[in-house]
């Protein structure tokens, strides 16, 4: 498999290259889909810039990444363009081999169960082969590869960046990895998200819940010492502050700019917690429900965070439907697809249409935008529904058996309450 | 969420539309068309009102005695651009400095597409008719070019003069005869130079944040001196006023539209359509609003103001209904799209009439033409109109209209219907991204593509299918909305005549992509095309 890997590998960083040379990417650094006030490139340039000038980055409103971030561009600021090639190639590397793995695992548990007959006796079709399961991996490095391609290696490093050092956590520690793989423990979960944590700190803010269910205190005074070594001065409440607090309104695709533009201060402190609970509160249920399969939980988690954090960008989104073709089989059971995706095409066509005619044609206002946004949003929402209930479905059609009779004898039908 | 998840309930709901579906749809669609024009009757349109009174039109006062002045300026006008051939530059800023403004000048050049002599037969200003302020009347006026070219050579026309005195003349128009080039360039890159001449008015009591401008286009011909004129005398008039709270800047564009869209990007600093020219020396702070002058006489009958932008934008309506607010105060007639406002409601002459207009409006937006310089102004959120002055005979004004074209692919064999489903999609996102930028383009497209495209299928009867199709697709629905446009100015158009016309649309349409960015012609090549092909494949399905 390591030839169509190299050929995705190249196609993909040819096209990445073509694109940093082409006139869009100006166009597209500085779309507000893109971009958010988080993530953006230019604020990490400006913030360098600062740093050059002696004057702390933080001290304006401009700079919200970890320092991690500035010391690590501090080095490479030239070359900025081949880091994101690079991270985006390494990503998809690392999310393919450890979709392999991940797979391996899958397969030997399903032999295990079927040994140990823990199926019920007509579920044959909803097993898994070794064959369907081959280009998976694949298939996952294409759409890393392709649709971040063309956002967010332009315009952001945090969603570049943190997948690279999120994923090849597994194959490089390949002890802890393998190990935890194997028994498909939490540990994976907390490997994964430690490391998001150190790199993406509390800006993104959304994390650091996800480290409860898991062992949450070996990892904080790593992530502590790490700032401490970095930036001496460093005040962890700046960029704590920056994602939780949502201070700047740019508009993008998230649900937050509108409501706190539109709020009186008295209450923003209040709405603010009641936005950002969203954001860790389905870490418990979730982790009680799916604590059998971490890597789902991960997957929903990603999404979670994706359309419910404080600045999401189309990266975010981007990054978890790169992990759709693990979840293909569940496609049998997926009931609004159809629905999902069209509301999912069109909301990205109307982004930029109504953003025109809201800004440069000054004939719509923040009303439309707004209303796009929450259409995608919304279908994101179902969508990750849609996967979950289909997943759990299967789940039961697994150890219940796939046609299923009520107790007088009919065709029984399973609803999700 | 009952609906999603319930699995009873969806059944239900999708064997409903599915049974009621051709209803359905017929319904919706004879519905959506029958709610637009009932725009045309009384409960649903209204008269001139004010939404805002923030114009404060009640509290103005209309004074203006410089009638003679005007002429004079006019006369000299024509007289230099006569002699010089082309804008009277040195004249102009002599004349504005003595009137007292503070005068500036910007040179501007830019390349066109088409080099050849066939760039004469289609640049003959709009659709046919000869210069594009040939509708205005003028004396005895052959062709004329718009723009000068540059090769130092003029075109002539063989044949009778094309524009009769006051306008068009009721037969309809006179098609040009023949034209001969002397000498053809050499050259492959046709290169359109000029100057534009503008002085600012400062407000005497205020900082110079905000400005107004009073523009007058002038195209290759002398035709808008009148309006020069008119605009010299306003100067004089205005500096001897001293309550003005903003600047106001006098613009005097060469090559109209070109020189216009060169001032408006060197003022706000952008290149957007690859103009070259010199950075402004002076400005006047950020314009709030414009007007565009039109006058080809000095008598004026009726003033008519046109509205439609690039892209089928629009300005803001206020500015519209205090134009027709003072024009009654002053008893002026004013018409939009060369119709009065429709008085008896009880016959069928009313609503015919408002009809009328509203089918002319939606013709003209959905062209995405400049309709003026004012069409320029509206891209950097300038309120602006242009106001031409009228006289004729007729009541009516003629206007051009251009309407895209549909393009159609050829589909491959089977799964027919999953085709179908793409192409329709793809239809509807892209009306509906249309709709919210140009809605009457939308409306236009998908009045014309949604009935063929709903019954394109490979069964039934395929001549017929075919022959809708191909009576919907962009192109014949181009052909026939300039049947439908001259039709409506009562000047109806020959086969042959419309045949032409319909190609100087299509090279105008690429041209206007060009030098404006008007989004009509890459819309409708590279989005609606491709759908259109989509059915065709659809229906010729095996």
């Amino acid at each position: 498999m390591a030839a169509p890997l190299a050929l995705v590998l190249v196609v993909a960083v040819t096209v990445r290259a073509a694109l940093f040379r082409s006139s869009l990417a100006e166009f597209i650094s500085e779309r507000v889909e893109v971009v958010s006030p988080l993530s953006s490139w230019k604020r990490v340039v400006e913030g360098l810039s600062l740093l050059d000038l002696g004057v702390s980055p933080y001290s304006g409103a401009v700079f919200h990444e970890t320092p991690l971030i500035i010391y690590l561009f501090h080095f490479l600021i030239d070359y900025a363009e081949l880091v994101f090639m690079i991270t985006d190639a390494l990503t998809a590397i690392a999310l393919y081999f450890a979709i392999q793995d991940f797979n391996k695992v899958v397969f030997k548990k399903q032999k295990l169960l079927l040994e140990l007959d823990q199926y019920a006796p007509d579920v044959a079709e909803l097993i898994r082969t070794p064959m369907e399961m081959r280009y998976i991996p694949l298939k996952v490095a294409l759409l890393q590869c392709f649709p971040q391609c063309y956002f967010s290696c332009l315009s952001d490093i945090p969603v570049s960046v943190p997948p690279y050092l999120v994923c090849p956590r597994t194959p490089l520690s390949p002890p802890a990895a393998v190990h935890t793989c194997e028994n498909e423990e939490q540990g994976l979960l907390d490997l994964f998200l430690g490391v998001c944590h150190d790199v993406c700190g509390k800006p993104s803010g959304n994390r650091l819940p996800l480290l409860l269910p898991s062992q949450l205190l070996g990892f904080h005074p790593r992530s502590l010492w790490l700032y401490c070594w970095v930036s001496p001065d460093f005040k962890l409440s700046c960029a704590v502050k920056e994602g939780l607090s949502v201070p700047d309104l740019t508009p993008n695709i998230g649900l937050f700019w509108y409501f706190f533009a539109e709020m009186f201060e008295h209450f923003s402190l209040f709405f603010v917690c009641v936005f950002q609970i969203n954001v860790f509160f389905y870490t418990i249920p979730l982790a009680i429900k799916l604590k059998e399969h971490p890597i789902f939980f991960m997957f929903i988690q990603i999404a979670i965070i994706a359309i419910f954090k404080s600045y999401p960008t189309v990266g975010d989104v981007a990054l978890y439907m790169a992990f759709f073709p693990v979840w293909n089989h569940l496609y049998r059971f997926l009931r609004n697809i159809f629905v999902l995706t069209c509301i999912i095409i069109v909301c990205s066509l109307l982004f930029p249409v109504l953003w025109h005619l809201w800004i440069y044609a000054g004939s719509a206002n923040s009303n439309f935008f707004y209303a796009i946004t929450l259409t995608f949003n919304v279908g994101q929402i179902l969508l990750i529904s849609d996967y979950f209930y289909a997943f759990l479905r299967r789940e039961y059609y697994l150890t219940h058996g796939l046609y299923l009779t009520a107790k007088d004898g009919t065709e029984a039908m399973l609803v999700l309450k | 969420m009952g609906l999603l998840s319930d699995p009873v309930r969806r059944r239900a709901l999708a064997r409903l539309v599915l049974r009621l579906n051709a209803p359905l749809c017929v319904l919706s669609y004879v519905a959506g068309i029958a709610w637009f024009l009932a725009l045309v009757f009384p409960p649903l349109t209204q008269r001139t009102y004010m939404s805002e009174n923030a114009m404060g039109s009640t509290m103005v006062e209309e004074q203006f005695a410089g009638g003679d002045r005007a002429r004079a300026f006019a006369r000299d006008f024509a007289a230099h651009r006569k002699k010089s051939g082309a804008l009277p530059v040195a004249w102009l800023e002599r004349t504005m400095r003595s009137v007292g403004l503070e005068v500036y000048t910007q040179s501007f050049s830019r390349k066109l597409p088409f080099p050849d002599e066939t760039h004469e037969r289609y640049v003959l200003g709009e659709w046919g008719v000869p210069g594009p302020r040939a509708h205005l009347g003028g004396r005895g006026l052959g062709w004329v070019s718009p723009w000068r070219v540059s090769w130092g050579q003029e075109a002539q026309w063989e044949g009778k003069s094309l524009v009769g005195i006051g306008g068009l003349e009721k037969g309809g128009l006179q098609r040009p005869t023949t034209v001969t080039l002397r000498s053809p360039p050499p050259y492959c890159i046709q290169m359109v130079s000029g100057t534009n001449v503008y002085g600012i008015l400062r407000a005497p009591r205020a900082a110079s944040t905000e400005s107004l401008v009073l523009t007058v286009p002038c195209g290759s011909d002398s035709t808008n001196s009148q309006a020069v004129g008119l605009l010299l005398a306003l100067a004089a008039h205005f500096r001897g006023q001293i309550y003005w709270a903003k600047d106001i800047i006098f613009l005097v564009t060469e090559h109209d539209l070109l020189g216009t869209e060169a001032w408006l990007e060197a003022y706000h600093d952008v290149n957007v359509t690859g103009m070259q020219s010199s950075p402004l020396q002076g400005r006047a702070g950020a314009i709030q609003a414009a007007v565009a002058l039109e006058l080809s006489s000095d008598v004026v009958t009726s003033l008519d103001v046109a509205v439609e932008g690039l892209n089928g934008q629009l300005p803001n309506l206020d500015l519209l209904n205090l134009f027709q607010t003072f024009c009654q105060k002053g008893g002026l007639l004013c018409t939009l799209q060369g119709k009065l406002q429709p008085q008896d409601w009880t016959s069928l002459d009313g609503p015919l009439q408002g009809l009328q207009t509203l089918l002319l409006m939606v013709l003209r937006q959905a062209s995405g033409r400049p309709h003026g310089s004012h069409g320029l102004f509206l891209r950097y959120r300038v309120e602006a109109l242009t106001l031409r002055g009228i006289n004729s005979f007729r009541q009516y004004k003629y206007d051009l209209v251009a309407v895209g074209k549909v393009v159609s692919t050829q589909a491959p064999d089977r799964g027919w219907m999953a085709l179908k489903l793409v192409a329709l999609i793809y239809l509807a996102l892209q009306l509906g991204c249309i709709a919210l930028t140009n809605f009457s383009l939308g409306f236009l497209l998908a009045t014309t593509m949604v009935p063929a495209a709903a019954l394109a299928k490979p069964h039934g009867p395929r001549t017929l299918y075919a022959a809708l199709l191909v009576l919907t697709s962009p192109a014949a629905t181009l052909l026939g909305s300039l049947f439908l446009w001259r039709e409506l100015q009562e000047a109806p158009l020959s086969l042959a005549e419309g045949w032409q016309l319909f190609l100087a649309a299509l090279a105008q349409g690429v041209l206007e992509h060009h030098t404006y960015g008007a989004l009509l012609f890459p819309l409708l090549s590279l989005g609606l095309y491709p759908c259109w092909l989509l059915f065709w494949n659809v229906l010729f399905w095996k």
